[in-house]
């Protein structure tokens, strides 16, 4: 295999398969290093308890150190983009100002932004629910919006045709349909027919910068391995990412490494009604609350569920009485506060190597869900639940931040070329990047990011970004 | 100190423009240099010993910036520069610091009864003005390090560091330090040219690091001037590797001999002999570390190995391994370049290697791990003994008494049990070959000394005392001089009385005119 690359990249999901098909397009020799397995819909993994399994770091389990937050991230090849519901949301002028506040980076506008979402969404094909798609627990959710005067919308989804009698919730292990807008079925299958080289089950454990190119170090199928990149892009997500640069001990000199660290935490509230409401069947998502007072107030309602074990974890506790929660399954109607965390967390190395993520609420955020979980309690007794239970336990699938963009060494990690500072090989354009939490789904900017750190690097290397074709003959010549 | 006009094309392209030192310059650095000789003899220890001080205390406050230089020059990875330069420079300084006194002060030596009632000294004296001829491999610390040793000693320096690395500019600053220091050391920048040129003024000793080629060349020409010249050549060291080991440690010791600074260490290990035993899980061993390792160069201390310096050495390594593929060994790891126009070589490991193979028979220079095997303890003294060159090496066993049997039969200067170049961790200790990888001994006692020349001094009183052996030789003093040889080397316990009764003789004789 060849040893040298041109461009490699670390991560395969919303970051890093966008930058792998702008780059390929081009014509630009590169190599992509995923820790998870390469899946396709016809192998996705049947149940729940083997998609957490084979399709998340750590069986789906990493924890805060207070044990109070479970975090969820992708180890498969697509990333997070395998296992996530696929809403994708533009950011609005409040989320884009605040970065541009943040990072003192100008193209935090709209006007900037609008072509890299242009491009990544020619690429996607989109898709708003009808109220066709609605199931009985979406019914709930605009019903008791409607009984107290909240805004809604219909959500877009990625997604191309999930065909008839689909329970939807299944894709959320990978979907077997090959509708839902992932990663594999978008930009990796572009970016591999334009020459990308893909190494799945290859966990990059240290990347060393030199003077002429980068050197990553990992284990292939469990063997050592290393390969050179001339550039290397880190997309191994907020928590891939920036645990690769915490152990390259680069801290000293980036004291903003590690901070910054954002998740949207979310709490599942559950309304159990007397007839079945199988939220888990049809559509799992479909609506979702567009309350300019919830944007002021720091946190969205989302319509979301989720399968039998997520939902037996949610309940605390044991016995007979968990049993009786799990039985009334069926019953139940869910909607989940989502916050647009103030408070940033942090992540470190512990002495043994592993990530340590330090994630406290403030006051703030505190009562941003407090707010969030009245309203949602407001709603299911609007609609006549019998019994209300919120879950103490706070889910973040959003994670986002560790190694902020930014001008300055003293307090971000990259700069607007999305390169380290101080690392000019090293480029960084995924989640890890965010100055702090935006409040939208992350996924779309994320690849407008990486579109226009592709058109960097492409620029930098003097390749038109894409006059593919002329450029691959000659290659070839 | 020196200039010169003429370009050299030996110069890397990335480098400032290697500039070759004039005959005219050359004459004038050792005009100046013999001043500064006749001046530094009028110094003590302690006043040298105060710029070392300085050097250690300067060096420790700037060793990032110069690792930059070591490394941008070299191509080592940074841990390399860090630990084998910076390091191994000022644990020197230390040892000068701690030993130059005791061991260049004035030495007294008994005197025989023959000499009773006069006193017998050694002086070590300064040779005048040296010529240090430095290699590219370490260019801070080969250089230093015989700078040091050198001035310490009341020495003029002359110094020509590698036309590969001169690393311009940093050593100057390095000598600011200590203005007599700074009088004292001339740097000449240039080629073999220059070096020629710099051998004709005649310096009363060279040190030369590098190939036995080049040494060769220097020995010739200071031979017809009758200079003194010290060796340090290249090596083809062997690690001997018995089956009772701790096979792990034994194999990241021996990856670490044979890699470090990408093999370009003239006591790298470059033949790994392996016992029957453990043979195959030795490999299998090496192979799996090799796959671990993190190569490159201008990192900020986490690369393993570094690049090649230069091109030519390059070549060799690559040459040597077609050849090993040629005639049939295997490769089981690397075998070619990190790519195209990078003067990265990959760690390679080679088996099924045998005498026919280039790799065998020259030094590589390179990240290169030949392994091979044997069965018996006679056999492998036998074949690791067997070739031109005799640095050092190294034996791992459990068995102490054995490994200690083995070094002792080795044909080299320095062996290190159950470890790995060790012996140049310890600055206490002389380092320097046998064979063709040269003569004479840096660092020690035995290194620092070579920088004097011993002065012996005889010291008698002033009286009316004739000497018995003095003039007139008389038919009596025959007799007694003939008795006092008996009365010394004839078995007795009453020999030194008798000797000295006849002494007494003879210095009443010795009163008396023919
Ligand atoms: C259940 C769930 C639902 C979600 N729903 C939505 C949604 O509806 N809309 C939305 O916008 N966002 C959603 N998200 C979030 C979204 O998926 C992520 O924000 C997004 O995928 C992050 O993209 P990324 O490229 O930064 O990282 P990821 O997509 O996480 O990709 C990182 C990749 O790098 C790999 N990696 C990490 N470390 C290494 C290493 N050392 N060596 C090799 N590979 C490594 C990982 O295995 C992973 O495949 C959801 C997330 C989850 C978990």
């Amino acid at each position: 295999m060849k040893r040298m690359h041109d461009y490699i990249i670390v991560g395969s999901g919303a970051s890093g398969s966008v930058l792998a098909h702008y780059l390929t397009q081009a014509g630009a020799d590169v190599l992509m290093l995923e820790a998870g397995k390469r899946f396709t819909a016809a192998t996705f993994p049947q149940n729940e308890m083997d998609a957490n399994a084979q399709l998340m770091w750590n069986g789906g389990m990493d924890m805060s150190r207070d044990a109070a937050t479970l975090f969820i991230r992708g180890k498969v090849l697509g990333g997070g983009t395998i296992i996530n519901q696929c809403l994708l949301d533009r950011f609005d002028d409040v989320a884009l100002d605040d970065w541009r506040t943040a990072a003192g980076i100008d193209f935090f506008r709209n006007r900037d932004m609008e072509r890299h979402y242009d491009a990544v969404e020619s690429n996607l094909s989109l898709h708003y629910m009808e109220k066709a798609d609605w199931n009985r627990n979406a019914e709930l959710y605009v019903e008791g919006f409607e009984k107290l005067g909240l805004e809604w919308a219909p959500l877009r989804r990625g997604q191309s045709d999930c065909g008839k009698g689909n329970d939807c919730i299944v894709c959320l292990g990978g979907c077997p349909r090959k509708s839902k807008q992932s990663m594999l079925e978008t930009f990796l299958p572009k970016a591999e027919k334009n020459g990308l080289k893909i190494l799945s089950e290859f966990e990059v454990a240290e990347v060393v910068h030199g003077q002429q190119f980068v050197t990553l170090q990992g284990r292939h199928q469990g063997h050592p391995h290393s390969l050179y990149g001339r550039q290397v892009i880190l997309a191994a997500g907020a928590l891939g990412t920036t645990q690769l640069l915490l152990k390259a001990g680069v801290q000293k000199r980036l004291p903003a490494l590690g901070r910054n660290f954002h998740c949207h935490p979310q709490w599942m509230t559950v309304g159990f009604f007397d007839e079945p409401v199988d939220s888990h069947k049809g559509a799992f998502q479909s609506v979702k609350s567009t309350d300019p007072r919830f944007r002021d107030w720091g946190f969205k309602l989302e319509n979301v569920f989720a399968g039998p074990i997520a939902m037996s974890l949610l309940k605390p506790g044991y016995g007979f009485e968990h049993q009786r929660f799990m039985q009334r399954y069926r019953n139940m109607a869910c909607i989940e506060v989502a916050v647009r965390d103030q408070a940033a967390g942090t992540l470190a190395l512990s002495n043994k190597g592993r990530l340590v993520i330090d994630k406290p609420l403030s006051d703030g955020d505190r009562q941003r869900a407090n707010r969030g979980n009245q309203i949602v309690h407001d709603i299911f007794s609007t609609l006549g639940a019998r019994e209300i239970m919120t879950s103490p336990i706070q889910i973040a699938l959003h994670l986002m931040g560790g190694c902020s963009i930014g001008t300055r060494a003293s307090d971000s990690v990259v700069n607007e070329q999305f390169q380290v500072h101080g690392l000019p090989r090293l480029r960084i354009a995924d989640s890890s990047i965010f100055p702090n939490a935006p409040g939208i789904n992350p996924s779309l900017s994320i690849m407008a990011l990486s579109h226009r750190a592709a058109e960097t690097l492409l620029a930098e290397a003097g390749i038109a970004p894409s006059t593919s074709t002329t450029r691959k003959q000659e290659q070839q010549a | 100190m020196s200039t010169s006009t003429r370009k050299s094309k030996t110069a890397p392209d990335d480098f400032v423009a290697m500039l070759e030192t004039s005959e005219a310059d050359t004459k004038q650095i050792f005009a100046d240099a013999a001043k500064a000789a006749e001046r530094l003899r009028k110094t003590t220890l302690a006043t040298r010993l105060e710029a070392v001080k300085k050097l250690v205390d300067h060096i420790t406050r700037n060793k990032e910036e110069i690792i930059d230089v070591i490394t941008r020059e070299t191509r080592k990875s940074r841990s390399d520069a860090l630990i084998s330069e910076l390091l191994g420079v000022l644990d020197n300084c230390e040892w000068l610091l701690h030993n130059a006194k005791k061991i260049l002060a004035d030495k007294k030596v008994s005197t025989p009864i023959t000499l009773l009632g006069k006193k017998s000294r050694i002086y070590h004296e300064p040779l005048g003005t040296v010529l240090v001829i430095a290699p590219w491999n370490y260019p801070f610390h080969i250089g230093l390090t015989s700078i040091l040793a050198a001035y310490v000693c009341g020495n003029a320096v002359v110094f020509k560091p590698s036309e590969i690395t001169p690393m311009q500019g940093l050593f100057e600053k390095l000598f600011n330090v200590d203005p007599l220091l700074e009088q004292s050391v001339f740097i000449a920048y240039g080629t073999g040219v220059t070096a020629q040129r710099l051998i004709d003024q005649h310096p009363a000793k060279i040190f030369f690091t590098g190939s036995a080629r080049t040494g060769k060349k220097i020995l010739a020409q200071a031979a017809d001037k009758l200079i003194p010249v010290d060796l340090e050549l290249g090596g083809k060291d062997q690690a001997i590797i018995f089956d009772d080991v701790n096979i792990q440690r034994a194999a990241k010791g021996v990856l670490w001999g044979a890699l470090t600074n990408a093999g370009q260490s003239c006591s790298s290990v470059e033949r790994i002999y392996v016992q029957d035993g453990i043979y195959d899980q030795f490999v299998q061993t090496l192979q799996t570390e090799i796959r671990k390792l993190v190569v490159n160069a201008g990192d900020t201390g986490n690369a393993d190995m570094g690049g090649m310096t230069v091109d030519f050495q390059l070549d060799i390594v690559r040459k040597q391994v077609d050849d090993a593929r040629a005639k049939g060994a295997r490769i089981l790891t690397g075998g070619d370049l990190l790519c195209d126009n990078e003067l990265f070589y990959m760690p390679t490991l080679l088996t099924h290697v045998d005498d026919s193979m280039l790799v065998m028979q020259q030094e590589t220079f390179g990240p290169l791990l030949p392994v091979l095997r044997f069965s018996s303890e006679d056999e492998v003294i036998q074949l690791s003994n067997a070739t031109e060159f005799g640095l050092s090496a190294s034996v791992w066993s459990k068995d102490a008494a054995r490994a200690e049997r083995v070094a002792r039969q080795l044909e080299c200067g320095a062996v290190s049990i159950n470890n790995v170049m060790l012996t140049e961790g310890n600055p206490g200790l002389p380092f320097g070959g046998t064979k063709a990888s040269g003569y004479g001994r840096q660092k020690g006692a035995e290194g620092l000394l070579g920088y004097t020349r011993s002065k012996s001094v005889l010291i008698d009183g002033d009286s009316a005392k004739i000497e018995p052996n003095w003039y007139p030789y008389t038919q009596q003093k025959y007799n007694l001089f003939s008795q006092l040889i008996d009365a010394l080397f004839t078995a007795s316990p009453w020999r030194l009385l008798k000797a000295a009764l006849i002494g007494m003789k003879l210095e009443a004789e010795a009163k008396k005119e023919r």
